[in-house]
């Protein structure tokens, strides 16, 4: 069946997936540096201390996400798989950034790292090259739509698997989609968070994760 | 991407269309430019462009920064939409949509502009097409192709049978001074293909392709203008805005796509390319497309003529593909004076009739995303 595979998220305090403890972590190291120290990352992303913290989120949740479901990836390893995302109000905020900053610079010179985070789908993309990801790649407004359209390309073969990833200004959650013996959760739970990540975190953690399988 | 299940149970058909450009309101203006060798591109008068490697871009006439609505609210408003379905289900295909509304609110001292969020603008489309249901797809510049691929798969799988494809992106300062800062316009205007070639032009555009399953079309009398018989995507998983150099993505998403529609290469006539005027993306392109062909075949891009409209390229392109198909004429690459080394003996620099019944339409875009869909004329072949 295609179902889900596995399950990671983090939020601004803790992160976790179905399969592993929840292990709080901002008391003790910043979101920039959570990679190296507590192993989630399995090689250096390149630039990362750079990344906005939504796409550095959205980066671990993808990690813990992988890993949850079993899949290894590596710096040479090149994976069929998709990622699907959705956050609420899209760049708005990064834009915001771009835009600001391009006028304080007296409207003359603008910063080209800023601007290519000003496409939604950049949180992304950043996932699909830093983990080799060579599937379908884009954003959408609503998490229901998403869940469908993993299906659809795991269905028609055109990835292995789909990461969709749900994520906001403070979390980020991620599933691994794809042909399963015994999915961990059913479809309908995983789009009735309405495209709200905290809302998703909230479930796994209160659901549990036997009653979850 | 290796192959694929063809899972064809219904086709996918151009049903009807609208399109807003840089040429004018309508496909014909349009076509009739493209056909002729005209561009459209202009010295951009909209806001100031003197700090920037280039003054080209691809504008439409009678917008207007001042005016309450965002620029692609205009463009889009100006579509003709009389007879769209009510059930038909929305696709939105878009980069940066209302960013002007965004420019607007930094430029007044403000630091947020919720207003320019793109599920703002999902939701103004659907009342404006009269629309029930609607879904955003945002990928770069394969936004529309993406959008249209997905559209006509969910038709040819049974899950919907009439879906709107809407695709819509403005010339802003927001934009332009940001390919500005990427390097990558040409001074001289987008040269795609060319050898002197040096960079893109940013344009505007906005345009809707209402797609059904044949069965709806015929037992509602529709005239089928086309048919979307196969899409496929990839990303490079390389780099966030250089194309992978090997085209190895891009011939994934086209393998992808010719599986889908249950072809061999061999069956493709022409190709409307992306053909951006950059030099690492017309090459990349030219490299996938050698790695899937076993010879040239007609190729073009229209960005010559219109400028890069970005998030809406994809569907323009594939409206006149249709047009092609129809007409029996490839046309030429608009601005092309002299074809580089690896496009020599594709690219068009004249139109070419063609006793075409196939076209491949191919976009990349930043964070390494490609998209390919296969079309057919309608009754050409089964």
């Amino acid at each position: 069946v295609i179902g889900v595979a596995g399950i990671g998220w983090i939020d601004e305090r803790c992160y976790g997936s179905l399969r592993s403890d929840v292990v709080g972590y901002a008391d003790r190291v910043p979101l920039a540096r959570l990679g190296k120290t507590d192993g989630l990352l399995a090689y250096t992303a390149k630039n990362f201390g750079r990344f906005e913290p939504l796409t550095q989120r959205v980066c671990y949740a993808a990690a813990l996400a992988l890993k949850d479901a079993g899949i290894e990836y590596g710096e040479s390893l090149r994976l069929n798989i998709g990622v699907l995302g959705v956050h609420p109000r899209g760049a708005v905020k990064s834009n915001a950034s771009y835009f600001k900053d391009y006028i304080d610079s007296g409207r003359t010179l603008s910063r080209a790292n800023l601007f290519i985070y000003t496409l939604p789908s950049s949180p992304y993309a950043e996932v699909s090259v830093h983990f080799g990801l060579q599937g379908p790649l884009l954003y959408g407004a609503h998490l229901g739509p998403l869940v469908e359209l993993a299906q659809g390309l795991v269905k028609r073969q055109e990835a292995d698997q789909v990461l969709v990833i749900c994520a906001d200004e403070q979390r980020a959650v991620c599933a691994v989609v794809g042909v399963v013996e015994h999915a961990v959760c059913e479809w309908a739970w995983l789009a009735d968070g309405q495209g709200n990540a905290g809302v998703m975190i909230e479930k796994i953690l209160d659901v549990g994760k036997e009653d979850i399988a | 991407m290796e192959g694929g299940a063809v899972l064809r149970f219904m086709r996918a058909v151009l049903t009807a269309s609208d399109m807003i450009s840089p040429y004018g309101q309508g496909i014909q203006p349009c076509w009739d430019g493209l056909l002729a060798g005209r561009s459209a591109l202009c010295a951009v008068s909209r806001f100031d462009t003197s700090a920037f490697h280039s003054c080209w871009g691809g504008i439409i006439d009678g917008l207007s920064y001042l005016q309450e609505e965002s620029l692609v609210m205009q463009m889009v408003a100006s579509l003709n939409r009389t007879s769209i379905p009510a059930d038909a289900y929305l696709m939105l295909a878009t980069t940066t949509g209302e960013v002007d509304l965004l420019e607007k609110a930094i430029l007044a001292g403000r630091s947020e502009a919720p207003e320019s969020a793109l599920e703002g603008l999902l939701q103004k489309v659907k009342d404006l097409f009269g629309v029930r249901e609607g879904e955003l797809v945002s990928s770069a510049c394969i936004s529309s192709t993406a959008a249209l691929g997905i559209g006509a798969a969910m038709i040819r799988e049974g899950r919907r049978d009439c879906v709107l494809v809407v695709a819509c992106d403005a010339v802003t300062e927001f934009v332009f001074s940001g390919f500005s800062s990427l390097m990558a316009l040409d001074p001289h205007g987008a040269r795609p293909f060319d050898a002197e070639r040096a960079g893109l032009s940013v344009g505007e555009a906005a345009g809707y392709a209402l797609l059904m399953s044949r069965e709806r079309a015929e037992r509602e009398g529709w005239r089928a203008e086309l048919e979307i018989c196969g899409g496929g995507m990839s990303a490079d998983a390389n780099h966030m805005t250089g194309p992978s150099r090997d085209g190895s993505g891009l011939a994934a998403a086209i393998e992808c796509s010719l599986h889908q529609a249950g072809v061999d290469q061999q069956a493709i006539d022409f190709i409307s390319a992306h053909g951006t005027g950059t030099i690492y993306n017309d090459s990349m392109e030219m490299k996938a497309l050698k790695r899937v062909f076993d010879g040239p075949r007609p190729l073009f891009s229209l960005k010559g003529g219109m400028g890069h409209s970005m998030g809406a390229t994809g569907l323009i392109e594939v409206l006149i593909a249709a047009r092609c198909l129809r007409e029996g004429v490839v046309l030429p690459s608009v601005r092309l004076n002299r074809a580089d080394e690896e496009s020599s003996g594709w690219v068009l620099s004249a139109p070419q009739a063609c006793d075409a019944t196939m076209a491949l339409s191919t976009n990349a875009g930043f964070g390494g995303v490609n998209a390919s869909l296969v079309l057919r004329a309608p009754g050409g072949g089964a």
